[in-house]
Parts: structure tokens; sequence; C-alpha cells
């Protein structure tokens, strides 16, 4: 022991040796450290090192084909060629590289404007009227300033740099490039700026390249790719392009592509771990729906990248495989022709209401709305609220004719806000001795300040006597009720303005001075301001078609000519325009401007044509989506997007008359001989619901003859027995619910089971009695209707509807095919009612003006209107099949506001027409 | 400023080890990036020559004027403040272009001077505590003046060298143990609370560098650097992937290894030439410091050996450090792997300190004044254990 503590001692008294030790234990560290990483875990970092720094590229697929039944093709993928860029180069110093790549960019440019090529901005500056312009704004401004300054985040930039002008930015930017923009055209440099910025936000993934310019002309492929040493990063590459033939006919069922947004990536990774976020996929329709056939297979590229994701190496490659075909059921010459006739009924229709002035509602001595003008200021006034007029282009006027109206309309503006202004900061008139024009303007402030949750309807007491006032446009002045609102704690500054105020005063003075400067900037608010600048004539009708050539919305022809030197009035032009499709009703967006037409084959329940109204062009919305026709037709009042025909739901109306028939035969209250007397009015229950005929009677009647008739007397009778409970007491929910037995069996109120999105429908749950002649609460879609009538047709077997016929790989092999689905029957119904259900429909059809002389097509069918509200008119719906001894095609037409159910007889009769006499002996083959 | 010297007493071995070394060292520079091996190569043949020449140059001459080496580092230090430039949120350097001096790098070899012949005039007083606060005081100024620009690194490594040659000077245990009482706990207080979040003490990107080092998972970023080198040098294997090699799923040739010709020189030799080639490198400076260490034992001169001892300690500890951090034993810092890494700075400091350790070598043969070793010592002891010791190694 002493030894040891000896030997430390003069160990330690030896300082120099401590260091000696302290230095060998160090390296020894190192070298034991070494060995450890080297040699033991060697093997380990050489595999752990190839997966760190490869990287596999994909190449998208050629998505596939989409064709109709009989091998049309509808949609497929074109191959274009893009002109692209990427930071690939390495470079002595920053200067070289800017100048390298500055003049590649600003060469391209120079290339592609000389060939007429167009390259994509979306640049968060613009310039305009000769100064450069931020054209985002919030949270969009402040990510775009963050790539500008090359931040991570948001937080990251200065106050200084987020306040910055756009002026201040370019110039940054302009000064961080080092760019000389001697000889640049602002679009030039907008565009450089872009790139430049891009290329920067990827300069850890330099492998990806930037697209120029989409499509590019054969010119400027050549000029490109001879003097490729000279453009530094520039690339030429094919890429692909949707392409829809006749797109609007089948844009609701067939969708288009796009790039996935993140929900859906989510979805589709499940199913497939190879989608990323760049990727472009079906949206809507069959596209969405049979994404993971057409989609095909990826290529890949495996490569090695260096830290700033440049290649180094490719270490091997897979060629992409083609997606698969999809054939739908659709039989595109049955589809565009239902679609035109449905077009030329709104045209008619439309055509047929239109009115210069005067009264709008017509209503008999019950009050009863029977017919509905469109007067003509409505229709200019259409021009502009459904964008063919454009009202922001109107507001940034460049032609004269652009100028004079919008010093008119500016004028009325500021009329119109003075009055607003004066209004909320005067005495203040009740809302009831507005006119209507003022009352329109008050109202829209209100809205304002309820949408943006000033005014919070959420903590309202609707119960309030002064709210109810409000609501119902008594006597209370706007101001009144503001006042009222803040009293009431009702009123959010929180929006608008950090401080606090407690004086009501304070808050008054503080939302009328928001609202005052808000309705300039809101849209409805200026469009109101137009309806009665149009309305009172200020603008005339004449001006707003012109406005339609000046814009460039329609091409100047020789109507063009004629308005503008008064030998076309404008309501002539309306109708003279209509008439030739230059305007049609779902452009022009005046009710009734949608519809939907289901064709199907009741044997198997594939859809031959499956119609919505208005389509639109998919081939803007694919891709790169042109975001002006989107919103241009995203603001049209015929709702393009929506697909009528599986997603707008209505009441059935008398459409709905067999599936109560059946049930009233089936379960022994009527057989098909029983009579009922109708005297116009259903007197077991009060107050009495009425028949059509009424005043008038149609005395007795079985149910053939009703159905002929469509007598509701009859079918509410049978709604009311079906409603017996059994101790003999009406309960509207026993009736409904035996009815629903009979429409789910029917395939009318169950989904359809087609491949497309669709709505769910619902059965009427209340009031039995109305809900057996389609009235109460039911909701279906058109597709609905058809599966109903079909199976009505076939005599009780219901099949799943299908849109898709089969897909096949690329050389045409069939890999799936849909099979008819026979998803229930119901041989529960006897023979006799189906014949007199059957007998019903024919005896109908034979009962329509439209269809006679066409007694050899042997249709089948029934129309039905579902009441809306007393203001606008009915919904017009039609079922039908024909021949009716041997169904082979079952149509149903629905359409919104349809003012009568004739109008659909009058489509679907022209339709029979020529499907019998034209198109079955294949004159349009 | 010059004496005679015998040409015989001239330590060739530490100047052929020297040699080797940059070689090498020039040698992996070129392979992680060509376009410094020219400048490289010129610093070295330059730093040859000025170091042959500095070990004619008496040392005592260079030590008369250690005030002046003392103000001047100060004044140059001062000037990083007010003048300095900035890089990677750093103010390190003095004046732009070629011309540019990281004075922090200088200051090493300069204190270490300073501090050798402050403890010479001042022989005898490391027992008091009045000259070890006034010690401590004078070397705390450009120590703080340096961990402010900020650099941590190289303040802790100017901290052990100047505690090595304070250590070996014969700094009483009894003392050290009474500093260490204090210290201790507070440099563990320290530690506990710099982990905080919101602790004052270390600038954000010093206190994510070590937190990335305690918990590398969650400051991934600040350790991608380290990781990339560890996974390189791992992958060089038994003998790496050679020198210059081509291959693409080299991390050097992928650019994945940052600051390669400089702080991270290693990752890049250790990924080429594998342990064999890592344990060559660490050997030659281990040789060097080793070597350093042995004249130092034969100094008898007081100044002078505690120099040697400083230089010794200086390139040990910053070869420790510098691996250290490459191959993540450490947290990230920014040091130059001597004799490896490329700069001129360090070569400048580098090469001038291996002049004054070869003249003191060179004066170890002519110095007859044993008093002057003597009466340098504090603890007798010691001298005696030291004096058989050069014996023991002499025979």
């Amino acid at each position: 022991m002493k030894k040891l503590k000896n030997s430390l001692k003069s160990f330690f008294n030896n300082r120099v040796s401590v260091l000696i030790v302290v230095m060998a234990v160090l390296f020894s560290i190192l070298v034991v450290h070494l060995f450890n990483l080297q040699i033991i875990r060697g093997n380990e970092y050489k595999q752990s090192l190839n997966s760190s720094i490869e990287k596999v590229i994909s190449t998208p697929a050629s998505r596939g084909r989409i064709f109709d039944r009989n091998g049309v093709l509808l949609a497929y993928d074109d191959i274009v060629y893009a002109v692209n860029i990427s930071d690939s180069g390495s470079f002595k110093n920053k200067t070289e590289k800017n100048e390298a790549i500055n003049n590649s960019i600003i060469k391209t440019l120079a290339i592609l404007s000389k060939n007429g090529d167009k390259y994509t901005n979306t640049f968060g500056i613009s310039y305009e009227n000769g100064k450069y312009e931020y054209n985002v704004e919030g949270n969009t401004r402040l990510g775009f300033l963050r790539d500008c300054y090359g931040k991570a985040a948001i937080s990251d930039l200065t106050d200084e740099q987020k306040n910055s002008s756009a002026d201040e930015l370019m110039k940054y930017m302009i000064t961080n490039y080092q760019i000389n923009t001697d000889k640049l055209s602002p679009d030039d440099l907008l565009e450089l700026l872009y790139l430049r910025m891009n290329l920067t936000a990827n300069s850890y993934t330099r492998y990806k390249p930037i697209t120029i310019a989409s499509e590019i002309s054969e010119a400027s492929i050549a000029a490109i790719s001879e003097n490729q040493n000279t453009f530094t990063g520039v690339t030429v590459d094919s890429q692909y392009v949707r392409r829809y033939n006749d797109s609007k006919y089948y844009s609701a069922l067939m969708g288009y592509t796009g790039v996935v947004s993140t929900d859906q990536l989510d979805e589709l990774r499940k199913e497939n771990s190879s989608y990323d976020n760049t990727d472009l996929v079906g949206k809507g329709g069959i596209e969405e729906a049979f994404e993971m056939d057409l989609a095909g297979k990826k290529g890949e590229k495996q490569v090695y990248l260096d830290t700033v994701g440049r290649i180094t190496e490719v270490i091997g490659e897979t060629q992409s495989v083609a997606g698969h075909d999809v054939y739908l059921t659709i039989d595109s010459r049955l589809q565009k022709k239902l679609y035109d006739l449905l077009e030329e009924k709104l045209t008619e229709i439309v055509l047929a209401h239109l009115k210069e002035s005067g009264e709008k509602y017509v209503y008999d001595s019950g009050g009863a709305l029977i017919d509905l003008y469109i007067l003509m200021p409505e229709v200019y006034f259409a021009l502009i609220d459904n964008d063919l007029v454009s009202f922001d282009k109107l507001r940034n006027p460049t032609t004269d004719l652009e100028k004079s109206v919008n010093g008119r309309y500016e004028e009325r503006l500021k009329e119109k806000t003075d009055w607003l202004s004066g209004e909320l900061n005067g005495q203040g008139t009740n809302y009831k001795d507005l006119s209507d024009e003022n009352k329109s303007y008050i109202w829209r402030a209100y809205e304002i300040l309820t949408e943006n949750k000033i005014i919070r309807t959420d903590l309202m007491n609707n119960e309030d006597p002064v709210t109810v006032k409000w609501n119902s446009g008594e006597d209370i002045s706007f101001k009144a009720f503001i006042e009222h609102c803040i009293t009431n704690g009702w009123v959010d500054l929180s929006e608008i303005s950090d401080s606090q105020y407690t004086d009501l005063s304070e808050v008054y003075s503080k939302i009328t001075s928001y609202i005052t400067e808000k309705v300039k900037e809101d849209r409805k608010f200026c469009l109101n301001i137009f309806k009665y600048l149009i309305q009172d004539g200020t603008v005339s009708g004449r001006e707003m078609c012109m406005l339609l050539y000046d814009q460039g919305y329609l091409q100047k022809d020789d109507y063009y000519n004629s308005l503008s030197n008064w030998t076309l009035s404008a309501s002539d032009f309306i109708r003279t325009a209509m008439n030739n499709k230059l305007l049609t009703p779902g452009t022009l967006g005046i009710t009734p401007s949608s519809g939907a037409a289901v064709l199907e084959d009741p044997n198997n329940g594939q859809l031959l044509a499956l119609v919505s109204y208005p389509g639109y062009d998919t081939n803007k919305l694919s891709g790169n989506m042109d975001v002006d026709y989107y919103n241009h037709i995203s603001k049209n009042a015929s709702k393009p997007l929506l697909n009528w025909a599986t997603q707008a739901q209505t009441m059935p109306g008398s459409t709905f008359k067999m599936a109560t028939a059946l049930a009233g035969l089936n379960n022994g209250i009527i057989d098909p001989y029983t009579q009922i007397y109708c005297s116009g009015l259903f007197t077991e229950v009060t107050p009495s619901p009425r028949c059509s005929v009424y005043p008038g009677e149609h005395g007795n009647e079985t149910v053939q003859t009703a159905l002929r008739d469509s007598c509701n007397v009859f079918f509410y009778s049978i709604g009311y027995d079906l409603a017996k409970s059994k101790d003999g007491s009406y309960d509207s929910d026993y009736g409904t619910d035996i009815l629903k037995k009979y429409t789910d069996d029917l395939g009318l109120s169950v989904k359809s089971g087609i491949e497309i999105p669709e709505s769910t429908p619902k059965a009427s749950d209340t009031n039995a009695i109305a809900s057996a002649i389609g009235q109460g609460t039911a909701q279906y879609s058109c597709l609905n209707l058809s599966r109903y009538v079909s199976t009505i047709a076939n005599g009780g077997k219901s099949y799943e509807t299908h849109l898709v016929l089969k897909v096949t790989d690329n050389s045409g092999k069939t890999i799936k095919e849909t099979n008819s689905v026979l998803s229930n029957e119901m041989n529960y119904i006897s023979d006799t009612a189906w014949k007199a259900v059957h007998d019903g429909m024919i005896l109908a059809v034979q009962h329509y003006k439209t269809f006679s002389g066409l007694e050899s097509l042997k249709v089948a069918g029934k129309t039905g209107s579902s009441q809306v509200n007393k203001t606008i008119m009915d919904n017009g719906t039609f079922v039908s099949y024909a021949p009716y001894d041997n169904p082979e095609i079952a149509l149903s037409i629905e359409v919104p506001n349809g003012y009568t159910s004739t109008y659909n007889a009058q489509s679907a009769a022209a339709f029979y027409e020529w499907y019998f006499k034209d198109f079955k002996n294949g004159a349009n083959n | 400023m010059f004496k005679k010297y015998n040409l015989r007493s001239y330590n060739y071995a530490l100047v052929t080890l020297v040699v080797i070394t940059s070689i090498f060292g020039l040698l992996i520079i070129n392979s992680a990036d060509s376009s410094y091996t020219v400048k490289q190569a010129g610093g070295i043949v330059m730093a040859l020559l000025w170091m042959t020449f500095l070990s004619f140059v008496d040392y005592h001459f260079i030590l008369k004027y250690y005030r002046v080496l003392y103000i001047l580092l100060v004044l140059l230090l001062v000037g990083v403040k007010l003048f300095g430039v900035s890089a990677g949120g750093a103010t390190r350097w003095l004046g732009s272009g070629a011309f540019r001096i990281q004075p922090s790098e200088m200051g090493k070899l300069m204190l270490i001077l300073f501090l050798a012949q402050l403890l010479y005039t001042n022989k005898g007083k490391l027992n008091s505590w009045k000259f070890l606060v006034f010690v401590n005081a004078i070397l705390a100024v450009p120590l703080l003046l340096i961990v402010s620009q900020p650099d941590l690194s190289q303040t802790i490594l100017l901290f052990l060298i100047l505690f090595v040659v304070l250590y070996t000077a014969g700094f009483p245990y009894k003392k050290l143990g009474k500093i260490m009482m204090v210290a201790v706990p507070v440099a563990v207080g320290l530690f506990i609370y710099i982990q905080n979040p919101n602790q004052k003490l270390l600038k954000p990107y010093q206190w994510r560098r070590v937190m990335a080092f305690i918990n590398p998972e969650n400051y991934d970023d600040n350790v991608y650097q380290q990781k990339y080198a560890v996974q390189a040098i791992g992958s060089g294997g038994l003998t790496g992937k050679g020198l210059g090699n081509d291959d693409p799923s080299s991390l050097l040739n992928s650019n994945y290894i940052a600051e390669a010709h400089t702080d991270f020189v290693f990752a890049a030799l250790g990924e080429q030439l594998g342990f064999i080639g890592s344990v060559i490198a660490i050997g030659l400076l281990a040789a060097i410091v080793f070597v350093c260490i042995y004249i130092a034992i034969k100094t008898r001169d007081y100044a002078g050996r505690l120099i040697v001892i400083g230089i010794a300690s200086y390139i040990g500890f910053q070869t420790f450090f510098n691996i250290g951090v490459v191959t993540q034993l450490l947290p990230n810092t920014g040091l130059a792997l001597p004799f490896f890494s490329y700069g001129l700075s360090s070569l400048i400091t580098l090469y001038t300190s291996m002049g004054i350790v070869l003249n003191i070598s060179l004066q170890n043969g002519q110095v007859k004044d044993k008093d002057l070793f003597i009466s340098g010592i504090v603890d007798i002891e010691e001298v005696r254990d030291d004096e058989k010791k050069t014996h023991r190694l002499r025979l």
C-alpha cells in the first residue's frame, strides 16, 4: 500500500509524466474509437452510406385512356415538350453562376417569345399600369416573401422584409441574383425572378427541374436543342398532357386530372405508396374513381445525389408502364344527342319566357305560381353576374366602352356608399320604408357584418323581439339594429381592431367606418349596384351585349356590327345569339340553366348516357389548372361543376306514383280493378290536399287511369290506407316505412352503385299522404329515378348501376369486366300488379300530346313535377322506357325549375324518335 | 538575436516529422478539394522556410518582448471586436481576402510565450494567492475577448494549454485542490443550467450544438455534418476507398463532407485511407507531441521548457478536439487539425511554434547555466525527480 502511495506521489510530483500519460490516453481514445468505427462497424457504415445518398427518381407513366362502349376515344395522354431548367452546374463563384444561369434563362425566354410560346408566370408580383405590384395578399404574400428572401419560415423574416414594397423586393432580388435589367422587358424580368427564386428554393433537391414553359413549339425545341451547350441547365423534356375529346359532354362523369391534394395523397398512399405530392391524379368522375387503374406504374431512375441534389451517377433505370384503359358503358352518340336535346330544350324554355319588362310573376286565383317571366334586364345583368362580361376587366377599363360604363358605375357606387354612410351616421331610415334598391344595399351590408363575424349571429337571440323585427324587415333602421346588437354584446370587433372599446358610440363608429370601406370591395354589393344600373337603364342592354364583344368573350361578327349601328336591339340579339348557340342556357345562367338525363339499359343496369348539363371544358382544368377558367365556371349560376345527374337531388313528384301503386296493389289495398272516386279533394284529412284537377274532378279512377291522369286523390288514398296501422288509426311513419321498403327494392332510395360519387338518396319520412304522390321529404337524383324506372320496366329486377364496362391493358386484353349485378328481385309482386302499373305508364304516354303519332315507338312513362316554393318554377321530371313489350332503354330526364314536365316529355319524345328511327337504323353510325 | 549553434544538436527528427505530416496533409487536401492544393503547398514551403529561420533565432530574444506580445494580442482581439469580419454568426477575423488573420489562432502561441516568460520572471511566486490571482486576471482578458467573439472552442483549448503550462510550472496541488472544490460544483451547475432552453450563457447556435451532441435525434440539423463525417470515416474500413478515388458512393466525392479541406479534413482522410491511414496520421501527430515533450524534458531553461510543454499540449489537445469532433466523440466545434487542415493562420502558428521548439531544442546542447534552471523551480522534490528522469532517459 505504502509503495503504491509513494509511487503515485512521485508520479504526480513529476508533472511532465502526468502530461505524457494524459496525451497517451487521449491519442489512445482516438485510435480505439476509430477502430470501433472503421473496423468493427465499417461494413455497417458502408451499407447505410448507400441508402443515404442513393435516391430513386420516378418518371411519370402515361395515364390510361378512356373510351366509350364502342371504343370511341374520350380521354388520353398526349406527349408535349416542356423546357425546364435545373441548377446542376458547378461554378467557381457566385458571380459566375449568376451570369451563366441568368444568361441561359434570358436566352431561353427570347427563343420562346420569338416562337410565340407562352411561359407560365405565377410570380407573386405582376407588372400593371407601369408599375410592379403584389398580386398576393395575407399569408400567401408572406409565404411568397419567405421564398424570395430565401428563408426557411415566415417567422424568420424581419419586419422590414415583411413590409417591403414590390419595388424594394425586386431591387433586393435583382441585386442578389446579379441581374442586368437593361434589356429585359418587365415580363421577362418577372419570369427570370420567378425561376431564380424557385431554383434557390430547390437548392437541396437540384435534380428537380423547374418548368419554364410547357407545350412549346417545334421551332423552340429545335432552337434550344441545337444550342444545348449555351443553355446552362436548360433541358427540353417530354411530358404528358391529358386531353379530352368533346369534353363538355362528359365533364361531370369524366372528371379531370390535377396535382394531388394532401387528403387525397394520404388516401392514395394507403393503396400505393409510390404516390408523391407533385403527382397528377384524377379529380372527380371516372378519372378519380379509376385512379388505380389509369395511373400506370411510374418508372424509376436510381441515382446517387450529392448534398445539393445534383445527380452524380445513374445506377439503374426502369421504364414506366402505361396505365390501363377504361371502357365506359356510355355510348358517345347517345350521350351527345341527349346533351344537345337538353340544351335545345332549355334554350326553348328560356326564349319562351323572355319578356322586355312588366310583371314577372303570374299567379292563379288560388295564389299558385303558374308562370314566371324572365325580364330582359335580368338577362343583361346575368351577363356580368355570370362573368361573361368580366366585372374585373370593367373596373380596370381599357376600351372606350368599358371606360364609359365604368364611369357610370363608379358614380353610382360613390353615390350609394355616400348614402349608406349618411344612413349610418344620420337618423337611419326604417328598413321597410326603403326602396327595394336601397334595401338590397343595406341587407348586403348587414350580411358582410355577419359573414365577417363582426355581428355574431351565433350569439344572437332569435326570439328577441327587435331581432325578429329586423329579420322580417319591419320598421327598424339598420342603425338602430346595429346599436341593439352592440348593447346586447353580439358584436365582436376582434377581427378589425386590437383595441378594446367600451363606449357604444366608439364601437358604432368603428363598425360604420369598417362597413363603408368594406362594401366598396365586396363583389356582391358592387354587382348589386350594377344590377340597378341595368334595371333603371343607366347602363343599357345594348351596351352589355356589346361588352361581350368588346372584352373578347365573343368574336366580332355581323351581330356586333348590327348592334353597333343600332339595327339589332339588345333583346333580339340575345334571342338570336341563343338560337345560334353563341349564348347557351348553361353559360348565361338564367334559370332554367341546368338539367340531367340518364339513359340506362334496364336489362343489366349499364348506363348508356349520363348527361349533366351544362358541361365544361375539362381540358382547361386538367394538369396545370386554368385558374381563370375555373373561377369563371364556378361563378356561374348554372353550377357546371356539380354533377346534375348523380349529385343534384329533387323530390320525385308524380314519377313516384308507380311505387305507391305497387305498394297498394301488393298490400291488397287495391287491385287492378279497384275504383277510387276523385272529387278534386282528398277529404279524409283536413286541410284536404288537392288533386291537380281541382277545382275540377277526375271521377272514378282505377290504378291505370290514375297513372294516366296523374290523379293525386287516388294515390293520397293509397298512402292514407298504407299508413293505417293494425289498430286502424293513421300512422304516417307506418305508411312511409312501407313505401320505403318498396322504393328500396325498386332501387330508388338506395345508392345506385355507380362508380363515381353520388348523393345518398333519401326516402320521404313524413306525411305518408303527400309522400304517396312524391312530395314530402324525399330527395332523389336523376340517376336514382333511372334505376327505379329500369326496375319497373323489367318487372322487378333491380340491377346495380354501372358506368364502366371493362378495364383493359394497353394491348386490349381485358383485366376487369363489370358484370351486371342483380342486387334485388321483387318476386313478391304479382304479374297482374306489374301489368297494371305498366299499362298505366303506357296510357300516360299515349295521353301526352307530345307523343301523339309516336305510338309505334311503344314508349311507357310518367311525368312528375315537384314544387319548390312560390317564387320559382317547379322541377320537372320524366321517367320512361321503351319498347314497353321488350324494354331496351330507360330514359329519365330532370330539369330543376324547368317550368313543366311537359318540356321533359318533349325532349324524351324527340330522343325516342331519333333513337328508333335514325340511330337504330344506323343512320348516325 | 542569433547565437552560435552546434548543428549536431539540431532536432532533425522533429523537422522530418513536420515535413512528412505536412505532405501527408497536403495529399488529403488535394484529394478533398484540389483547388486548395497549390495555395497550401506554397504556404507549407513558405512556412518551412520561416520555421527554419526561426529555429536559429534565439527564443530569449523573442521572450524579451513578452509584454509586447501580450499587449499586441489584446489589441488585435479588441481590433476584432471593433473592425472584425463576421462569418457564420461569429466575428473572429481581421482584414480580408488573403490577408485575413485569426488573432485567436496566433494567440495560443503568443499566450504560451507570454505566460512562460511571466512565470520565469516571477519564479517562486506560484505559492502565493496574490500572484495566482494576478496571473489568472491577466490571462482572463484575452480569454474573455475570444469567448465573446464567440469562439468557445478556442477558449477551452487555450484554457487547457495555459493550465498545463501553469501545472507544469508547479502549480501547488493544495491550491489546485481548493480551486477544484469551488470550480467542480460550479461547472456541474453550469452544465445542468445550460441544458435549460432559456439559459443565457451560450449563444443559440452554441447551445444547439451542445444539445445536438447530448441528444442527437432532437437536433438533427446540427449534427448532420458530424453524421456524414462519421459515415464517411466508418465506411472507409480498414484500407479506405483509395486516395483521390472516383467512387460515386463516396461521401467526399458527393460533396457530403462540408469543410473537407479544413476542419473536417480527417473525414476525407478516414474515408479514403481507412483505419490504417487514420492511425498513421494520429501516430504522426502523437510523435510530434511526444518529441516535443521529450525536448521539454531535456530543456534546462525554465521558460523554454514551459514553452515546449505549452506547444506540445497545444498540438495534442487540438488534435484530440478536432478528431473527436469529426468522429462525433465531442460536440461540433470549429478547430483545425494541426498540419492537416488548410488555413494560413493555423499554418503560421504551427510552424512558428515548431521553429521556436527547434530553437529551444538546439540550445539545449549549448546551455550550461544550470542555476537558471534550478532557481526557477519551486518544488525541489520535483526538480530532483525531473533530473533523475532526465538522466534515466539519457541512459
